[in-house]
């Protein structure tokens, strides 16, 4: 079994490099599953269509690589539910300069 | 989009990735149909040293812009510097960028983009040359290679929309506006061979002023907002807002008064007409300033950020270019004050609303460009830049500020028929666009 709370650490690594959010704070990361050494993330994008899509993707990718006892990484870019500015945490507002 | 893919590891050319386990499998992801980084910034390069060069030649031109006659080579060249050298070369480079990522389908053919440049470029060189030098007999062959130039992009253009299968409202805009260039280089050709041949059955002046308005609203105006509707929710994390609400009746407006101005001014059906194709545009235009504020009112994302104040100024350009409008259509053409409308009214439409919005978009793109290729790669594997940590953010207010203050002064000197306050302006101006166009320049050689 895989430390959850490193995986997390891994993708707090992960920036939206025009928002200066991570993906966890910024709600992107809807799941995060794990089979033996496989771990499955699913996760979405803020608007369809955005420029920087597959360069997230692929960063999350990479940062869950690097974690110990991790073999194989699958990301799934999904659109269901919504993503909504309501899925972005505290520190995420507070970064964004939007406390309430 | 159903099947998972397994995507190749960009290259990174700075610096050697570290050894990695296998990439990860990236599902929900289609192949990669962003365009090659040499293609649309080749076009962004070229479009900001033209803006330092149409601000130049504004300058060193302005004293004969007080002049009893209006359309004098020297302004027509200015006005082509910055419609075709700055603003159009930007707008096709971005263009370049911006289809594949919306609208989800891959640019036809890149080397055909490549080779447009190059088309484009000499075009553009040869037309203001023989615009700035007054030999205008000869400007159809400069014009012809424009002609063949925008050809080359709306063919590439038409190539790769055939393939779009869900239209966005910024698809629509975009569609719009690229007919609206294909009719305006049209015009553009037959103006420049009529000055040899003599054939247009209508007044030169009235193809002119068609010209320009199809040019400034049909083609760089509908681009800018179509793109706004899409890059200023996303970048400001704007909701709930609905695009489509006021962007469709918005539209739908606006594509008939570029239809109307067209005629009207064309055919030359009279002050009433011309007032009637006003009001349906200052209606659009209207709607869109409340839209855009909405845009604005309902962001998440708090700090108003460079592009986005480039952007309000824009705004404030767009509307001092409604009244002018008006001011033109009320005030005789026989007065003095009615050619310093003119020239407000291109200098408010072309440098403060398109021109402004231009280079605030591309403190986005060409970051985003840069950043893409070179650290894209090792995000994940080790701390990346943000995109505004590629580029002095002092040097960039410096250069906004700039800007805005001289394209203010610059106005205000056209509207008094104050010459210092015209060069004042235009110097400023020339100092502020090199200050972007350094700061910019600088990012792509990172």
């Amino acid at each position: 079994m895989i430390d959850q709370d490193a995986l997390m650490a891994a993708l707090k690594n992960v920036y939206d490099p025009e928002l200066g959010v991570n993906v966890v704070d910024l709600g992107l990361i809807y799941d995060v599953e794990q089979h033996g050494g496989k771990i499955t993330v699913a996760m979405t994008m803020t608007t369809p269509g955005c420029p920087l899509h597959e360069s997230m993707l692929r960063g999350v990718g990479d940062a869950l690589n690097g974690v110990p006892g991790v073999e194989r990484v699958e990301v799934r870019l999904v659109w269901d539910p919504v993503w909504t500015p309501e899925r972005i945490t505290l520190a995420g507002r507070k970064a964004l300069g939007w406390a309430a | 989009m159903s099947q998972p893919v397994t995507t190749p590891t960009m290259p990174d050319p700075a610096q050697p990735l570290p050894s990695m386990p296998a990439g990860p499998l990236l599902s929900g992801l289609s192949t990669s149909r962003a365009a090659s980084l040499s293609l649309p910034l080749r076009y962004m390069v070229a479009g900001l040293a033209f803006a330092v060069l149409a601000f130049g030649f504004a300058l060193a031109y302005s004293p004969s812009f007080l002049g009893t006659v209006f359309l004098t080579p020297r302004l027509l060249a200015v006005t082509h510097l910055t419609a075709l050298g700055w603003l159009t070369m930007v707008a096709m480079g971005a263009l370049y960028q911006f289809i594949p990522v919306v609208l989800d389908v891959p640019i036809f053919s890149e080397r055909l983009g490549k080779v447009q440049f190059y088309l484009y470029l000499a075009g553009v060189l040869g037309l203001t040359v023989e615009m700035g030098t007054g030999r205008t007999q000869v400007m159809a062959w400069p014009a012809g290679l424009l002609v063949l130039a925008v050809g080359v992009f709306l063919y590439n253009a038409a190539r790769t929309l055939a393939r779009v299968e869900r239209w966005p409202l910024t698809g629509w805009y975009i569609l719009a506006a690229l007919t609206s260039l294909a009719l305006v280089v049209t015009v553009g050709f037959a103006l420049a061979l009529n000055l040899t041949l003599g054939f247009l059955p209508l007044s030169q002046l009235a193809f002119v002023e068609a010209h320009a308005h199809l040019a400034a609203l049909g083609w760089l105006g509908l681009l800018v907002m179509g793109v706004s509707y899409k890059l200023t929710p996303m970048f400001a994390l704007s909701h709930p807002f609905n695009e489509w609400r006021l962007g469709r009746p918005i539209f739908i407006l606006l594509t008939a008064a570029v239809v109307g101005l067209f005629v009207s001014l064309l055919l030359r059906l009279g002050q009433a007409p011309l007032l009637g194709c006003w009001s349906v545009a200052a209606i659009g235009i209207g709607l869109y300033a409340w839209d855009y504020a909405t845009m604005l009112r309902v962001r998440r994302r708090r700090p108003i950020d460079l592009t986005q104040q480039h952007n309000i100024a824009g705004l404030g350009g767009l509307l001092l270019t409604t009244l002018l409008g008006l001011a033109l259509i009320l005030v005789p053409a026989e007065t003095d004050l009615h050619p310093r409308l003119q020239l407000a009214y291109a200098a408010a439409s072309l440098g403060g609303w398109i021109g402004l919005t231009t280079l605030g978009q591309l403190y986005k793109i060409v970051p985003f460009l840069v950043w893409t290729h070179r650290f894209a790669p090792r995000m994940g594997k080790a701390p990346v830049p943000l995109l505004k940590d590629l580029y002095p953010q002092v040097l960039a207010r410096a250069g906004f500020g700039a800007l805005l203050a001289s394209l203010t002064i610059a106005l205000a000197g056209i509207l008094a028929g104050y010459l210092p306050a015209i060069q004042a302006g235009f110097g400023l101006c020339t100092l502020g666009a090199a200050l972007t166009a350094v700061n910019l320049i600088r990012v792509v050689l990172r």
